[in-house]
């Protein structure tokens, strides 16, 4: 929600960090509500919901198995 | 320790006779002794404290301004136009530079100063004299003056209206009073109470007829889908329906005859360009002189503004009027959350830490556990709409309500779906404070009561769970504070700019969980950006906002307060 509100927005964006830029999160929750079921584009949205999650998905996987190195390693002390 | 040691040190070295040498040295010693780093994390929660307690004030400053009735000034001014006079609450002011103002005004004054002060005035009288804000330059200022007859209006429509009142009429004729103003309050009053009296008829009786008309509609629609041959018999439905439709038309008339009495009284005020402004006592919310007014009648208006901003719902596209129906959303929903998450946390918790063999795919479970907290909250709203709102709800509807296809009952985005999904996205953080919990509780504890020949079922529910509750709540706590502040899932699965009803009502079975609600996030997200008239919704964004944390930390406190007293029981049990 704080992206929905804070980053304008805008589909188009640059590599300026000045100019308004559209997360993941933020194109979903502003289409999914507007788009019809089982359509194209409902579709394509759930698609972007599996790559976020995937994402999101190695990197806490990767957080977790580094979290059980280090208490392995530091554990033992 | 470690710090003072090396300067106790020092004392007896040589050093200690050339200043200069020791000041250079004692700087080192006091970086080596780690002490800079503990100012560093001393400012750091110093910096987040600070942050926290501004958050705050402005959201106090900004949304709590804005229901002093403020003074009403009478502004006369000069600009390209000309001479113009204007009446308004200051709402805003900012300073521009002067090339800001030549751009904005394409003018090519002489003599101006660098820096221009602009001050933002709520004029009101949209109807008659849009817009109802203006920015008005300080220099262009002639006079400012605050006429103590002028009153401020709040209106069902249109917004706020600024005028002087100058009489009343009853039924097109006027009234010949000494006191113009103390009658156009009693007026006032009576107009409002037959509004209130209106609005119940159309909440509750309307509402209820139209309510069992709708039962009685899917009951005839039901008859017909269970029966495919022979005659059906509705003898009974038909007059049940004629019924209502009589009471209602019995209601109707009584709502015609109080609007009929509402139109009575109209006021009759001139607006400070002296145009004629009349206006409905039907409606007018309520209204003030608030130039004449003492600082405790001020705050006794102020008491009843906040009240009304709780309690009322909102109007004019949810930029005036209140939040009550929001605030209600806002917390049934945390609590059915909170209904549905416990449970599942906990006997989740129980199986993963008292009963599964722990081993390598206990771990993973538990990879997974932490995963799911992880995960953006958006990705749950899309689940919630695709597993619960369109497979599930969609589901319940063929098999429980097909008599009122193709409109679907559960297969749409609702209250249920809204706080399943939010129990599916807090369920990890009361696993894993349930699962800490357990591990808490000394294996003396559960091998005594096991000695003593409880089974395992019952040392689980009379002695481990009882003193793991602290850990619960605490999971509780945090659930409810990640749950009330997410709004980006709720969008996808059922809560709406406005609702025309509560989730809760008199019909049975009183608490409706298909229907859509509002809710104070998604409040403030609509009405900051997607409002219509945005100078007029900014005061109720921060006040709205800062409603939202007040109640997150109510919500919180309780829980806590409920947390430490059992800790102190079980404390006490213990020993």
């Amino acid at each position: 929600m704080i992206v929905l509100m804070a980053t304008g927005n805008t589909p188009v964006m640059d590599i300026n960090l000045f100019q308004g830029m559209r997360t993941f999160a933020a194109n979903i929750a502003v289409e999914m509500p507007e788009s019809e079921v089982d359509s194209t584009h409902f579709r394509i949205l759930f698609l972007t919901a599996l790559v976020l999650f995937l994402i999101t998905f190695v990197f806490n996987t990767l957080a977790e198995v580094v979290r059980h190195r280090l208490r392995s390693r530091y554990g033992n002390l | 320790m470690a710090i003072s040691d090396p300067v106790d040190a020092l004392e007896n070295t040589p050093l200690r006779r050339n200043p200069l040498l020791l000041e250079k040295q004692s700087l080192g010693v006091w970086w080596r002794s780690g002490e800079p780093w503990i100012w560093l994390t001393a400012t750091a929660v110093g910096t987040s404290l600070v942050a926290v307690v501004g958050l705050l004030l402005l959201l106090a400053i900004k949304g709590l301004a804005h229901f002093w009735p403020s003074t009403v000034f009478q502004i006369e001014f000069e600009n390209e136009f000309g001479k113009q006079v204007l009446l308004g609450e200051v709402s805003d002011s900012e300073t521009i530079s002067r090339r800001q103002y030549q751009e904005a005004t394409l003018s090519s004054e002489d003599g101006l100063p660098d820096e221009i002060d602009r001050i933002l005035y709520k004029t009101g009288n949209r109807q008659v004299n849009p817009p109802d804000f203006r920015w008005v330059f300080s220099h262009q200022i002639l006079a400012r003056t605050t006429p103590a007859d002028v009153v401020s209006i709040e209106r069902r429509e249109w917004g706020n209206a600024y005028a002087f009142l100058q009489g009343l009429s009853e039924n097109r004729t006027p009234i010949s009073t000494d006191d113009v103003w103390s009658e156009f309050q009693t007026r006032i009053k009576r107009a409002s109470d037959l509004l209130t009296e209106q609005e119940d008829l159309q909440d509750t009786d309307v509402r209820s007829i139209n309510y069992e008309l709708e039962q009685l509609r899917l009951e005839r629609r039901r008859r017909e889908l269970s029966q495919s041959t022979g005659v059906l018999d509705f003898s009974d439905l038909d007059q049940r329906t004629l019924e209502l439709q009589n009471e209602y038309a019995g209601v109707e008339q009584q709502i015609r005859s109080l609007s009929d009495q509402l139109q009575r009284d109209v006021a009759h005020f001139q607006t400070v360009n002296g145009k004629a402004l009349d206006i409905h006592l039907s409606e007018v919310v309520q209204a003030w002189q608030p130039n004449s007014m003492s600082f405790f009648s001020k705050l006794g208006a102020y008491c009843v503004n906040i009240w009304n901003f709780l309690t009322d719902n909102p109007r004019e596209a949810n930029t005036e009027g209140g939040i009550f129906p929001a605030l209600f959303g806002t917390v049934l929903m945390v609590l059915l959350m909170s209904v549905f998450v416990t449970p599942f946390g906990v006997i989740a918790a129980v199986y993963l830490r008292e009963y599964a063999k722990q081993g390598p795919f206990v771990r993973l479970i538990r990879i997974a556990v932490n995963n799911l907290a992880g995960v953006p909250s958006i990705v749950y709203g899309v689940f919630g709409l695709g597993f619960f709102v369109y497979l599930i709800g969609g589901t319940l509807d063929d098999l429980f309500f097909p008599e009122a296809k193709p409109a679907p009952t559960f297969g749409t985005p609702g209250l249920l779906w809204a706080s399943l999904t939010l129990a599916l996205l807090t369920v990890p953080v009361v696993i894993v404070s349930t699962e800490e919990g357990l591990t808490r509780i000394p294996r003396a504890v559960r091998e005594g009561s096991l000695a003593l020949g409880a089974t395992k079922a019952e040392t689980l529910f009379k002695v481990v769970l009882p003193m793991a509750s602290p850990s619960i709540l605490t999971g509780i706590i945090l659930a409810v504070a990640r749950a009330a502040g997410e709004v980006a899932p709720l969008m996808l699965v059922g809560v709406v700019k406005l609702a025309p009803t509560l989730p809760v009502d008199g019909n049975f079975p009183f608490l409706h969980l298909e229907r859509k609600f509002m809710h104070l996030g998604f409040h403030i997200y609509d009405v900051g950006f997607q409002s219509p008239n945005v100078d007029a919704a900014r005061p109720l964004v921060f006040a709205t906002a800062l409603l939202l944390v007040l109640i997150i930390i109510l919500l919180n406190l309780t829980a806590i307060m409920l947390r430490n007293r059992l800790e102190a029981r079980f404390r006490l049990d213990a020993h």
